[in-house]
């Protein structure tokens, strides 16, 4: 009688008996989104969490990530030059160079395309690009996941921020990009000019702000704005100073890049590249797809007089049936003031940005 | 004994499993669906294919966009409160979204964009297509608020046999003095299955530019941003724009 109710009583806590499921919960991560921006959309199957982007800073630096490990991916994504290469092209493990210039990393999370051509949809697709390129960083996933999981630490920082203990590649795009999404800029001068000249309210520093705002500063962003002017807002302007797109800004008559058309095999699209945001453009020299000008006096010159008419020239290059808007020296100056107030110091100041 | 059987019993109620349960299949809502389709006289337009005006002038147009906001029925219900065409995104799909087309064989609203037009277009939520993430272009800095109507193109105006494309064509009409009312009745939504009824709408861009009460002539009309100096040939744009559009 006892060993049968003893083993009643067996039966039953087997029974009821769960298997609990013990993981780690990660922490939300909250985007501090400026004021005068929209909300950002992020991909439900990468959420924003502490654990992911201390992961991605960490990974974005980590030079485990390339073939002799001596590059990182800030190697060519200096946090000082607004997270692009100072160089025209930038060198790979075995010194051989692309032939684009890097493109400026922030604002990333209000994208849709990806590289000058836009070959990537996804922020977590671009970035799984640069590791296996052999002009790039010259090393397969396979090993790249395999160093990295010799490192017990890593293998915890995985663990914390994907509750898993077999990390792949797709974890480590995905905690790069969700570090990659916090790149936010919206600290500029220039933010102050927009809200102000769009009547929303500022704060106090903001105001203060405001009345550093040169008058040269101001004719500068006339310009920008002009259509008589300098007629640059049809691709650039809103908070993110730019209109996401393909186009032909009149560089070149033929073309040895095909950019998107590369892409898309439309003859329409060749010579079309993605328009970038102008922040801190100051800071991201040279400039345009393939690094050819070496400084904003030279860019502007190209819009001023140096536009080349091609077939698939965008219609909003006004005045490129006369090579360009036609600035005299002055409105050349005025213009490359404003384009000053686009540098966001927060932005390239922020500790949180920098190497762990 | 009885004990053994009270346990077999008392297993078996521990054994009992909740089955899911297949919840019955509601009747889908109906869907509606709105569509525009570019024509250019009596052939359908396609971006970067060119097209020959009755002077011999030919054209070949990179890019056509415009705002059908606050859509209503005649009794005000909402329909909609903005869509935006851009054909070279999203083909000829102008908007789609749950509802009874019977609610809507006549519609209203603006050509543009009338009570919103003014407002923070970072504001608008990520699915509206004010939002300034999904107007691609048409919201202005210079003066705040939206293009209505963006037509781009480029000509070749010499008539000399020799393609050479290098005329552009830029009207961008809006700010609030060319804003438009529209109003379609009678429609004809067909039904295209899956409880989802569609409108279909005719644009003729030939007719946009050469509409005998006001054609516009390449040569001299080429370019308009709805800036001073250039009212005459916004509204001339925008209303042949407005004739142009009609439901099939």
């Amino acid at each position: 009688m006892k060993s049968v109710f003893i083993l009643f009583i067996g039966i039953i806590i087997f029974l009821s008996c769960k298997k609990e499921k013990v993981g780690h919960q990660t922490t939300p991560y909250t985007l501090e989104i400026p004021s005068h921006f929209p909300s950002m959309i992020i991909p439900e199957d990468n959420p924003m969490t502490i654990e992911g982007v201390a992961l991605g800073r960490r990974l974005f630096y980590e030079k485990m990530l390339s073939g002799d490990n001596s590059m990182s991916c800030a190697s060519c994504h200096s946090p000082s030059a607004a997270f692009s290469d100072t160089a025209q092209f930038s060198t790979g493990i075995d010194k051989q160079k692309g032939t684009r210039n890097s493109m400026a990393l922030f604002n990333l999370g209000w994208q849709n395309y990806f590289f000058w051509d836009g070959r990537s949809a996804t922020l977590e697709e671009q970035i799984l690009e640069p590791v296996p390129n052999p002009i790039e960083m010259h090393q397969s996933w396979k090993d790249a996941v395999s160093k990295l999981s010799t490192d017990i630490s890593y293998k915890n920082d995985f663990f914390f921020a994907f509750n898993t203990k077999e990390f792949d590649s797709t974890h480590v795009s995905k905690a790069i990009a969700q570090f990659l999404r916090t790149l936010i800029s919206g600290s500029s001068k220039y933010d102050v000019m927009y809200k102000h000249s769009n009547n929303m309210s500022l704060s106090s520093s903001e105001n203060s702000t405001l009345q550093s705002v040169t008058p040269e500063e101001w004719a500068g962003y006339d310009l920008f704005k002009s259509l008589n002017g300098a007629d640059c807002f049809h691709c650039h302007n809103g908070p993110l100073m730019q209109v996401e797109k393909f186009s032909n800004n009149g560089l070149d008559q033929s073309f040895t890049d095909l950019g998107r058309g590369a892409i898309t095999k439309n003859l329409n699209d060749n010579g079309k590249f993605k328009v970038p945001s102008l922040r801190n453009i100051a800071l991201s020299s040279p400039y345009m797809h393939d690094g050819r000008f070496k400084n904003l006096d030279q860019v502007i010159n190209h819009y001023s007089n140096g536009v080349k008419q091609s077939p698939t020239i965008d219609p909003k290059m006004e005045f490129a049936f006369q090579g360009g808007a036609q600035l005299d020296y002055q409105q050349k100056s005025l213009l490359k003031a404003f384009l000053m107030t686009l540098t966001d110091y927060k932005f390239i100041n922020n500790p949180n940005f920098r190497e762990p | 004994m009885r004990i053994l059987g009270f346990i077999c019993v008392f297993v078996l109620i521990l054994s009992c499993r909740n089955e899911k349960v297949d919840e019955p299949i509601s009747t889908p809502e109906n869907q509606i669906k709105v569509t525009v389709q570019p024509y250019f006289g009596s052939e359908k337009l396609y971006l970067d294919s060119i097209f020959s005006f009755s002077d011999g002038n030919q054209i070949k147009f990179t890019d056509i966009k415009f705002y059908f906001s606050e859509i209503t029925n005649e009794n005000s219900k909402t329909l909609i409160d903005a869509a935006l065409f851009n054909y070279s995104f999203s083909g000829n799909s102008f908007f789609s979204k749950t509802g009874d087309y019977l609610d809507f064989k006549s519609i209203k609203g603006y050509l543009g964009v009338n009570n919103d037009n003014h407002k923070d277009p970072s504001a608008f939520p990520n699915s509206s297509p004010l939002n300034i993430m999904n107007s691609d272009g048409m919201h202005w800095g210079w003066n705040t608020g939206y293009s209505f109507v963006q037509i781009e193109a480029r000509a070749d105006t010499l008539n000399d046999g020799i393609k050479n494309f290098n005329h552009t064509i830029v009207f961008h009409v809006g700010t609030d003095q060319f804003l438009q009312n529209l109003n379609y009745s009678n429609l004809n939504w067909q039904s295209i299955g899956n409880y989802t009824y569609q409108l279909a709408f005719k644009l003729d861009m030939k007719d946009v530019f050469e509409i005998s009460t006001q054609p516009i002539n390449i040569k001299t009309e080429f370019m308009t941003h709805s800036s001073a100096g250039q009212e005459a040939l916004s509204l001339k744009v925008i209303q042949n724009f407005k004739s142009a559009l009609n439901p099939m």
